[in-house]
C-alpha cells in the first residue's frame, strides 16, 4: 500500500514510521491515479513526529541530519529513499551507516550531499542589493530549500546589519532585524529597485571582467562553476 | 582619474598572481564580516578562475624592470594608484553584497619597497580599524622590505605571502634584475617564525591562515623536479600553506623570455596535481620524478608513477590500507575513505563499489575485487598503457576533472 501524507515535515516523519510499523513499501505527498491502487491518507502529528526524530537521534545524530537534509533536497521520491535508509538503520544500528554499498544508504548520502554543496555554493552566490531603506537584499531561487542551512552563515557575517534573503520558489524570506533572524512565510513588500546602488554594482561589473586573463579564456568550465540556473539573480551575470 | 577607471587598470595588473584563496582564518568580531574557515570562492570569471577576493594592487607605478611584469618600468602603460579610502570602500562596500570574501592587495614598487610597504598598511590598518572590517585580508609583502613591517602586516592580514615567482636566483636575477634571493626569502622565513610564534599565543594572532607564495611555470629553463622540490622544502621547512603555479603568458616582447605562444597550462595543471599528492597523498617528490625531469602531460602525476611501478600492483580493495588505496590510479581520498567506511560493514563487491559512488574505470586494472581481477594483466604495460591514454583523454578534456582540481586549489577546500 501506498502512503499518502500532506506534504509538511512531520507528515513525512509519521509516514516514515508508519511504513515501518506496518511494512508499506511507499511513500509520496501525492495521490496517483492508477485504478487499483489503495491509498492510505495520513493526517500529521506533530508530537509522533517529534518522538520519531528522537528515536532516530538516538541510534544516530548523523542519521537525522541526512533525513532532514533528505527533506530540504525537495528532490524526486526522496521519501521513498528515506525509508530504505531508515530501514536499513532500525535495522543494523549505527554501524548500518557504513553500509554503503546499500542503494538507499549510497543515494541518501548522496543527495545529502547535493544540498550541502549547494549550501557551500550559496555561501558565495547569494548577491545582496542596498535598497534605499539600508536593508540588503537578495532574491534567490535554488534547487534544494537551502534557506535554513544558510541562516548561521549570514548572520554571523552580517551581524546586525539588517538584511533579507527571499527564496522567490518557495516564497520563503529570511529576515534579519533588530537582533532577530527568522525564516518567515513572507514575500517582500517593496519592488525591487536598486538605483542607488548602480554604482557600485558598475564597479564590481568592471572588476569581475577585468580580472579574467584573455588567453586562458574558458567559458565551459566556468559554465560547470556556475551554472547558467543560478546566473539570473547573480549581479555580475544578470547586469548586461 | 574616475574610480572606475583606477580599478580597471589595478585590477587588471593584479590579475596574474594566481592565488584568490579565503581559506584557512575564521576571524569574527569586527562590525561586518567574518572570514569562513574553509573559504568561498563568490564567482567565477570567464577564464575559469575563482572570484573570491577583491584582488587590487595598490599602484602600477613601478621602479623595476621584471621582465615577465606587464608594470615593469619600461612599458608604456596608464600608471595610478589608489588611495587608502577607495581601497577600503570598495572593499566593504563589495563585501556588504556578498561579491567577495574579502581583499587581496599587492602593490609594484613605487619609491622603494619600504615606502610601499608602508602605504599598503596604512590601508589595511584603516580598514580593519575605521571600518571595522572582519573579512579576509591576503597581503603581499614586497620583497626587500625591513622585516619591521612584515610584521605590523601580519597583525592586520589573515595571510601574507611574498612571491618567489622563479624558482632559481640564477633566473631570478636574469629577469628580475632589481631582486635577489635574499630579498625574497628573508621576509618570507620571518614572516614564518611570527605565525609559529603567534600560533602558540593566545593574545596576538598574526596572519592566521598562514602564508603561501607564487612560482611562474615556463619562464625560465627550471624543471618541473626542480620546482617540486622547491615546493615541497617550503611546504616542510617554510610551513607554507599554499605553494601557487602560475603558467607563464607572455606579455613583453623581451628576448629574455621564451617565444610561448600560450601558457602551458596543461604543466600548470599537472603541477597542482603533483602538489596535491605531496601534500594529501604522502607522495615526495623524487618518487614522482628524477632530476632533471618534467611531468608526464599525457597521465596525471599518479598514474605515471603507477605505471613506473607495475610491481607493486594490482591491491586487494578489501585488505589494502588507506595509504596504499591512495596510490591506486583513480582513486582519491573521498573513494579511499568510502572503501575504508563501507569495509568496517562488509566486503567490498564491484557492484558495491559502483552503488558507492566509487568509479573503478581506471582503478579496475589496479586492483583486485576479493582476489579476482577484472582488469587486464598489468604484465602488458604497453597496452594498459593504450587503455589508460584513452582515459587520459577524458581526464583533460572533460570538465570534471579539472574543474575539481581548481576548485580545490583555489579555496584550499578539500
Ligand atoms: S617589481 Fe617587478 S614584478 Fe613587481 S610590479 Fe614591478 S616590475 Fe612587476
Amino acid at each position: 500500500m501506498k502512503i499518502i501524507y500532506d506534504s509538511t515535515y512531520a507528515g513525512f516523519l509519521n509516514a516514515l514510521s508508519k511504513s515501518l510499523e506496518e511494512g508499506h513499501e511507499e511513500i509520496s505527498a501525492f495521490e496517483s491515479e492508477g485504478l487499483f491502487e489503495t491509498n492510505f491518507l495520513i493526517s500529521s502529528d506533530l508530537k509522533a513526529a517529534e518522538a520519531f526524530e528522537n528515536k532516530i537521534e538516538k541510534i544516530s545524530p548523523q542519521a537525522l541530519k541526512v533525513i532532514r537534509l533528505l527533506w530540504l533536497s525537495e528532490s524526486k521520491g526522496f521519501e521513498n529513499l528515506a525509508l530504505g535508509y531508515i530501514k536499513n538503520l532500525f535495522k543494523y544500528g549505527a554501524e548500518g551507516l557504513n553500509n554503503i554499498q546499500n542503494i538507499y544508504v549510497a543515494k541518501s548520502d548522496r543527495i545529502a550531499k547535493k544540498v550541502l554543496s549547494e549550501v557551500h555554493r550559496f555561501k558565495g552566490f547569494v548577491r545582496f542589493s542596498q535598497t534605499a531603506g539600508g536593508l540588503m537584499f537578495a532574491e534567490i531561487e535554488p534547487q534544494h530549500n537551502i534557506l535554513p542551512l544558510i541562516k548561521g552563515h549570514f548572520r554571523t557575517r552580517f551581524g546586525k546589519m539588517p538584511f533579507l534573503i527571499y527564496d522567490k520558489k518557495r516564497k520563503l524570506s529570511l529576515v534579519n532585524i533588530e537582533g532577530k533572524c527568522e525564516i518567515k512565510n513572507i514575500e517582500p513588500d517593496f519592488e525591487a529597485s536598486f538605483e542607488n546602488d548602480a554604482e557600485i554594482e558598475k564597479l564590481w561589473l568592471k572588476f569581475f571582467q577585468t580580472i579574467a586573463i584573455e588567453s586562458r579564456k574558458n567559458e565551459k568550465l566556468q559554465k560547470s562553476f556556475v551554472p547558467l540556473k543560478y546566473r539570473r539573480n547573480m549581479t555580475e551575470f544578470r547586469i548586461k | 582619474m574616475e574610480l572606475l577607471e583606477k580599478l580597471e587598470i589595478l585590477a587588471n595588473s593584479a590579475k596574474y598572481d594566481a592565488s584568490c584563496a579565503s581559506s584557512g582564518s575564521d576571524r569574527q568580531g569586527g562590525a561586518i564580516g567574518s572570514a569562513h574557515i574553509s573559504g568561498i570562492c563568490h564567482s567565477w570569471a570567464a577564464d575559469g578562475r575563482c572570484v573570491s577576493l577583491l584582488k587590487i594592487l595598490l599602484t602600477n607605478i613601478c621602479e623595476y624592470d621584471c621582465a615577465y611584469c606587464i608594470n615593469r618600468k619600461s612599458n608604456n602603460i596608464k600608471r595610478t594608484a589608489f588611495s587608502a579610502d577607495e581601497i577600503c570602500r570598495l572593499t566593504a562596500e563589495f563585501y556588504k553584497r556578498n561579491y567577495i570574501e574579502g581583499l587581496f592587495l599587492s602593490s609594484a614598487v613605487i619609491k622603494n619597497p619600504d615606502f610601499t610597504m608602508e602605504l599598503m598598511i596604512k590601508a589595511v590598518k584603516k580598514l580593519r580599524k575605521e571600518y571595522g572590517f572582519a573579512g579576509y585580508i591576503h597581503f603581499k609583502v614586497i620583497p626587500g622590505c625591513d622585516l619591521k613591517l612584515v610584521r605590523e602586516a601580519s597583525i592586520w592580514a589573515d595571510r601574507v605571502s611574498v612571491n618567489i615567482e622563479l624558482p632559481d636566483h640564477k633566473s631570478l636575477e636574469k629577469l628580475c634584475p632589481q631582486k635577489n634571493k635574499e630579498s625574497v626569502f628573508k621576509p618570507m622565513k620571518y614572516a614564518a617564525d611570527l605565525i609559529l610564534e603567534s600560533a602558540q599565543s593566545k593574545k596576538l594572532k598574526m596572519a592566521p591562515a598562514g602564508q603561501s607564495t607564487q612560482l611562474i611555470v615556463g619562464a625560465d629553463e627550471n624543471s618541473d623536479f626542480k620546482i617540486l622540490n622547491l615546493s615541497q622544502w617550503l611546504y616542510n621547512r617554510i610551513y607554507l600553506k599554499r605553494v601557487y603555479y602560475s603558467g607563464f603568458v607572455r606579455l613583453n616582447d623581451d628576448s629574455r623570455l621564451p617565444a610561448l605562444k600560450e601558457p602551458p597550462l596543461i604543466r600548470e595543471h599537472r603541477l597542482y596535481q603533483a602538489d596535491w599528492l605531496m601534500r594529501f597523498y604522502n607522495f615526495k617528490a623524487d618518487e614522482l620524478l628524477k632530476d632533471g625531469e618534467n611531468l608526464n602531460l599525457f597521465f596525471d602525476p599518479k598514474t605515471a608513477w603507477a605505471l613506473k611501478n607495475l610491481d607493486l600492483f594490482p591491491v586487494e580493495i578489501n585488505k589494502a590500507d588507506y595509504e596504499t588505496l591512495l596510490r591506486v590510479p583513480g582513486i582519491g581520498i573521498i573513494s579511499a575513505k568510502k572503501i575504508i567506511k563501507a569495509r568496517k560493514f562488509t566486503s567490498l563487491t564491484a557492484q558495491g563499489l559502483k552503488n558507492m559512488g566509487v568509479s573503478l574505470k581506471k582503478a579496475v586494472y589496479f586492483i583486485t575485487i576479493s582476489g579476482k581481477y577484472y582488469g587486464l594483466r598489468t604484465g602488458n604495460k604497453e597496452r594498459l598503457e593504450n587503455l589508460l591514454l584513452e582515459y587520459k583523454q577524458d581526464e583533460l578534456f572533460d570538465l570534471k576533472s579539472p574543474a575539481r582540481t581548481y576548485i580545490s586549489a583555489n579555496t584550499g577546500n578539500l
